[in-house]
């Protein structure tokens, strides 16, 4: 199989995760329950995974990095924490359903900006002109279905100037792109551990900058006969058993990640898609989303063609060995800005695994169905 | 030995961490009983002749144990002070 869906989850992991997450099943139990080898073993790895991720993200304290099981779930606690009902709440064209859903359930009023894909002043434009009235921003750094790279940096800056509380959503950004979570002063930043630092499903994390409300309640080992959740970080946002092995398999990610250099990463990845783009391009049914600018858009690349839908574009693909995902991507807000929301698109997202060979056969069993 | 009681497991790990770098044994611990104040927590248990610099180099680390205990026999002492 060719798997060029890694902006669902990265299907192709580092041997060190593999051995970590088995290594950890093995030898680790439960963190904060007992006071046992296995137990000490699995807080080391724990503590561990969140100092690698401190220092990933220039976070302050290791307390400030929380795990939970996906950004979705992560997205969720900042959400819910920051936003409230009938707030006018600023978000990008491009977000996905798990940024907009939290909002529309709390019923937060949401207004938009942003609705050209790769065009960075034109969003800050209407960004600048309409965050007054704005209670919350939440914005992606990177649109998951077109790997438009937003200027997370300038945004950051506005909201700061104008005192109103930033949540980024890191999913597609998370090891491939730099975040300095202490520059950017955002109240939260949320990602998976599953993409881009290579960790299994079943790991997310959400960077602090303050103590919010917890969304799930129960036993911390910490604090026991207090009938609330614990007033600090971590233990306030995690309740439950955690994912030790997920998180061992994290530690080993992100360390991959740091090895091989993040930037190193998005380049391999830019020029693979870039390779894709050329080679099928001037097809006059391949339509391309793509920026002109390669700075603009990380290794995702989403296309239509002018005639056949791009389910069965994907089916044919899955049939030829090729791994993508059609439809919508959970980001009906992209699809809407970038004019797709009637059938969608097929998606091609890159990983360091990928190859160049990978690529040209991939693109030419794209160029032979197409017509 | 003295026992250092930390606010959660991941301070007490960082505490024992930070100690260790500084050439102090440290060993986090499940709290006794006696120690707990609201049930379940985590200590740093040092040798109590490395009492006075654990505390300053825990302090200066931003990470200054909630409560202090001498253990002598299975006895377990507040110390304040």
């Amino acid at each position: 199989m060719i798997y060029f869906d890694s902006a669902a989850t990265t299907f192709q992991k580092p041997e060190c995760v593999y051995h970590a997450v088995s290594s950890a099943m093995r030898t680790m139990s439960s963190p904060g329950r007992g006071g046992y080898d296995s137990a000490m073993k699995a807080a080391d790895c724990v503590l561990d995974c969140r100092l690698a991720l401190a220092e990933m993200f220039h976070v302050a304290e290791p307390e400030q990095v929380i795990f939970t099981h996906n950004a979705t779930e992560a997205l969720n606690i900042a959400i819910m924490d920051l936003a409230k009902p009938g707030e006018r709440v600023l978000v990008s064209g491009f977000e996905h359903n798990a940024v907009t859903r939290p909002l529309y359930a709390i019923g937060a009023k949401i207004e938009t900006f942003g609705f050209k894909l790769f065009d960075n002043d034109t969003l800050l434009r209407e960004f600048r002109a309409k965050i007054g009235k704005a209670g919350l921003v939440v914005c992606t750094h990177v649109s998951n279905a077109f790997g438009y790279i937003l200027p997370i940096v300038d945004i950051a800056d506005i909201c700061r100037e104008n005192h109103v509380p930033l949540i980024v959503d890191a999913s597609q950004s998370a090891g491939v792109l730099p975040l300095d979570f202490q520059k950017l002063d955002a109240a939260f930043a949320a990602m998976p551990g599953h993409k881009g630092l290579f960790g299994p499903q079943g790991t997310g994390v959400l960077l602090c900058r303050d103590t919010p409300k917890p969304l799930l309640f129960g036993g911390t080992g910490s604090d026991s006969k207090n009938p609330n959740m614990p007033d600090y970080l971590p233990d306030r946002l995690e309740a439950g058993t955690h994912n030790v092995a997920g998180i061992a398999g994290l530690l080993a990610g992100c360390r991959w990640v740091m090895d091989q250099g993040s930037e190193n990463i998005l380049r391999h990845e830019q020029k693979l898609m870039r390779l894709f783009l050329r080679n099928i391009d001037s097809h006059p049914k391949i339509e391309c989303f793509a920026a002109q600018n390669v700075s603009d858009q990380s290794g995702v690349l989403s296309l239509r063609l002018r005639n056949m839908d791009a389910e069965a574009c994907a089916e044919k693909l899955s049939d030829r060995g090729v791994a993508v995902r059609a439809g919508l991507h959970c980001a009906p807000f992209a699809h809407t800005s970038a004019g797709t929301i009637n059938e969608g698109t097929v998606r091609f997202s890159f990983s360091p695994f990928n190859t160049t060979g990978e690529v040209l056969e991939a693109a030419q069993i794209l160029m032979d169905f197409a017509g | 030995m003295y026992l250092l009681l930390c606010k959660s497991l991941t301070y007490a790990q960082r505490s024992a961490r930070v100690l260790e770098q500084k050439g102090i044994g440290a060993v986090v611990v499940k709290a006794p009983a006696a120690a707990q104040a609201n049930g379940c927590a985590y200590c740093v248990r040092i040798a109590e002749k490395n009492r006075m610099n654990a505390k300053q180099i825990l302090e200066a680390s931003g990470l200054p144990p909630q409560r202090v205990f001498r253990m002598e026999h299975d006895t377990l002492t507040e110390v304040t002070e």
